[in-house]
């Protein structure tokens, strides 16, 4: 059975960059701890037939950071994000555009088309299909992401 | 010129705006649309030379846009500028005669391939 895969990190830092217009650099880290009571965004993708095949959890840094970039909203905007610990409705729609066009990192020539399904802020519950592919993923990928002039944030990717 | 661009997302419009300038087509009148629907009503009241339309938006897609046009002998010169491209999406926007299809992200470079030769 084809399978969805992870793409290498570089090509995220390919994808945003291209996005937002500034240069993103990603690094894979050591296996960080993920705390879904933070408020983060959770990317949930799936193929064509209805079946979940990947998910990005993006924490709060990194989805404001996105969200700003992308609409040219100066890094403050992003820093009271943090500092309030929530991600403005504004910051969270754009940075959905970014986690929309993110769905082509998991499709190759070979394995079945995935899109995005849904973006969930948390701490919402997060319906239990998503949450079971970040439980049960096969192929896990963690990194720090920086888009030039924002607070570094974390993206954990996993199908 | 007019350039009329489609699309649900606010900030993609505004990023396919700021691009179109970059590209040098900031010259030409840049119009919007969310949907395929009040995209009709803008080309209805003003005709552009140019349609710039994302495929998966609510009301009307990109496609049901292009074929709708199409339907009415429209004769626009129209493109899409969308989150992905499929060997499929590409067949069936060239057979309802689209002149492109461009992938999102996308650069300056990109549109001024795409457009020059049709704009000029």
């Amino acid at each position: 059975m084809l399978t969805t895969s992870l793409p290498p990190a570089e090509l995220v830092g390919k994808l945003i960059t291209g996005l937002v217009g500034r240069p993103t650099t990603v690094d894979r880290m050591p296996a960080a701890a993920l705390d879904l009571n933070q408020p983060s965004t959770v990317a949930a993708y799936i193929q064509d037939n209805g079946m979940m095949a990947s998910v990005i959890v993006s924490d709060l840094a990194l989805s404001a950071s996105g969200g700003a970039a992308l609409a040219l909203i100066p890094p403050g905007a992003v820093q009271d994000a943090v500092e309030s610990g929530s991600l403005p409705d504004s910051l969270a729609e754009n940075y959905r555009e970014i986690v929309n066009v993110a769905a082509r990192l998991f499709n190759r020539p070979n394995t079945p088309h995935v899109r995005l399904r849904d973006m969930h802020i948390t701490p919402e519950m997060l319906p239990a299909d998503v949450s079971n592919v970040i439980s049960g993923a096969t192929e896990r990928l963690f990194v720090e992401v920086q888009v030039e002039g924002y607070p570094l944030g974390k993206m954990w990717l996993f199908a | 010129m007019r350039i009329l661009i489609v699309d649900d997302s606010r900030v993609m419009r505004m990023i396919v705006q700021r691009t179109l300038r970059q590209a040098g087509f900031g010259d030409h009148e840049l119009v919007e649309a969310e949907n395929g629907v009040e995209a009709l009503e803008s080309i209805a009241a003003n005709r552009p030379d140019l349609v710039l339309s994302d495929w998966n938006m609510p009301e009307m897609t990109g496609i049901q846009l292009l074929k709708e046009l199409n339907n009415q002998g429209a004769g626009l010169k129209f493109g899409f500028v969308t989150s992905e491209s499929t060997p499929e999406m590409r067949e069936q926007a060239t057979a309802n005669g689209a002149l492109f299809l461009i992938a999102k992200p996308f650069t300056a470079e990109t549109f001024q391939e795409a457009i020059t030769p049709i704009l000029g």
